[in-house]
């Protein structure tokens, strides 16, 4: 069912794209997203569709609210006078193990204000963080911890 | 204040904003001291740049400049995944002529010697990694470098006798001219001759002389 | 309707615009190569990310605004990701941490190996 969903989807996002709002138009854009998810179909799992998508959205806006955040916050340190910073690294033990979800981590992270991902160690175990204000690196580990790791377990497992 | 208006004048405070933060980061890119300094201010400079062609794009009102954006913010990222990889393969190699990363001027002292990467291990304590790594390079690269080595010392050690035979040539009288133009050309055949080849200079510069004595006019004609 | 629309424009411009200078200002200003990194993967994204919606929203047309938001995706997904890049290539490569840093278990964890 989900696969059908997602080629409807395609469908109008192919029709937007190309801007011409015409029957012929969305019947060759469901033609090509359907050739498209044909080629994908050994990645397609569905398993609880709904409560994943759900978490999915919430990890989307938590994504966009700690984008804003994070530039917010540069740009309060970049303009205030005084500049006293420790940065650092600090290593952050992992939970979770697929490729993706710690890519996913990595990038969130990035986004998150005040951090960068810098590694990942060769067993995966471990993520190298550089944070400028490193003066507590406990707090921002349970802080990354509670927050992100927590949220993609629950949409990716 | 009809909307036409906002809306220009807000582009205008924006590209004058924009201006300012471009002359920035060209700035950073001048002075960084080291290469990945430079390296993300240019992806700055992309991400400015695209914010340019948005603004000319609602100012003129064609908006194709979109794409035009949108292909400009491809081409910056893989650019500077491509730079990323070319630090990574600098420092295993050593760079170019041998040049470790350059260390930042505003380091007060080294930073204590921590047992460092395997690459680096072989700095001593003072110094902070910068110190050139053994360069490792490949068998290929390693005899191209010897063999070009090979050559220019070759065609060095051969200008210098020639000019040392042309000196001597020149103080000498014209009865030991006979005598002595032989072993003169038969170093000044030889940078003709390393000079000419385009591999290996070790076995060239074999043959060059054993023939030179025995016709002493034949390489004068060669050209 | 284009009132509002253009006040929409105009701020997000305007505000684009802050965080681009925002960006750049932070690049001269932090003492460290890794320090500089945050600055412009961070607000230097979000800054010309914002001046793309501002365009999309600027047309008032559908195929527009679906274009500019394709690219403001691709934008933020790829910028940290390049930036997270360079500073794993200039950690390995050894250039060092500013002389503010607290610590650097990376390299400490490198040293053992």
């Amino acid at each position: 069912m989900t696969i059908y969903i997602l080629n409807v989807i395609f469908a109008f996002l192919w029709v937007a794209v190309t801007g011409s709002a015409t029957v012929l138009n969305l019947a060759f854009g469901f033609f090509l997203s359907m050739a498209a998810l044909w080629i994908v179909r050994g990645e397609m799992a569905e398993q609880d569709y709904w409560r994943r998508v759900r978490s999915g959205l919430s990890l989307l806006v938590l994504f966009l609210k700690e984008l804003a955040l994070s530039a917010y916050k540069v740009a309060v340190m970049v303009f205030s006078p005084r500049l006293d910073l420790k940065p650092g690294i600090f290593a952050f033990p992992l939970t979770v193990t697929r490729d993706f979800e710690i890519t996913l981590l990595a990038n969130l992270i990035t986004l998150t204000p005040g951090t960068l991902s810098v590694d990942v160690s060769d067993d995966r175990k471990t993520l190298y963080v550089h944070a400028i204000d490193c003066s507590d690196p406990d707090g921002a580990r349970r802080d990354i911890a509670d927050g992100f790791e927590r949220k993609i377990l629950e949409t990716f497992r | 204040m009809t909307a036409q208006s906002i809306t220009q004048f807000a582009v205008h405070i924006g590209l004058f904003v924009l201006g300012i933060s471009f002359l920035l980061t060209a700035w950073r890119v001048i002075k960084g001291p080291t290469l990945p300094d430079r390296v993300i201010a240019l992806d700055m400079l992309v991400g400015i740049v695209m914010g340019f062609i948005a603004l000319i794009a609602i100012r003129t009102g064609f908006t194709l400049y979109i794409d035009i954006a949108i292909s400009l913010g491809l081409v910056g990222f893989l650019a500077t995944v491509a730079f990323a990889r070319f630090i990574l393969s600098r420092k295993r190699r050593g760079g170019e002529d041998g040049a470790p990363p350059e260390p930042l001027p505003e380091e007060p002292a080294a930073k204590p010697a921590h047992k460092g990467n395997a690459v680096g291990a072989a700095a001593p304590a003072g110094a902070p990694k910068e110190v050139a790594p053994k360069p490792v390079l490949s068998k290929s690269e390693a005899t191209k470098a010897s063999a070009a080595k090979v050559k220019i010392a070759k065609a060095k050690s051969a200008k210098a006798k020639s000019i040392k035979a042309e000196g001597a040539k020149a103080q000498g009288a014209r009865t030991k001219a006979a005598k002595k133009s032989a072993p003169a050309e038969a170093p000044r055949e030889a940078p003709i001759e390393a000079l000419g080849e385009v591999t290996a200079a070790v076995p060239a510069a074999k043959p060059v002389k054993p023939k030179a004595p025995r016709k002493p006019a034949v390489p004068k004609e060669t050209p | 309707m284009d009132i509002l629309l253009a006040l929409v424009t105009a701020v997000l411009i305007l505000v684009g615009a802050v965080f681009a200078l925002a960006a750049a200002v932070g690049l001269n200003r932090f003492p460290d190569l890794y320090a500089r990194m945050h600055a412009a993967s961070k607000a230097g994204t979000i800054g010309s990310a914002l001046m793309l919606i501002a365009v999309g929203v600027h047309a008032a047309d559908l195929a527009i605004l679906a274009r500019s938001l394709a690219g403001f995706f691709f934008f933020v997904l790829t910028a940290p990701v390049s930036a997270h890049l360079l500073a794993k290539a200039a950690h390995d490569s050894g250039y060092p941490l500013s002389s503010l840093s607290v610590q650097d278990e990376m390299r400490r964890e490198e040293g053992q190996l």
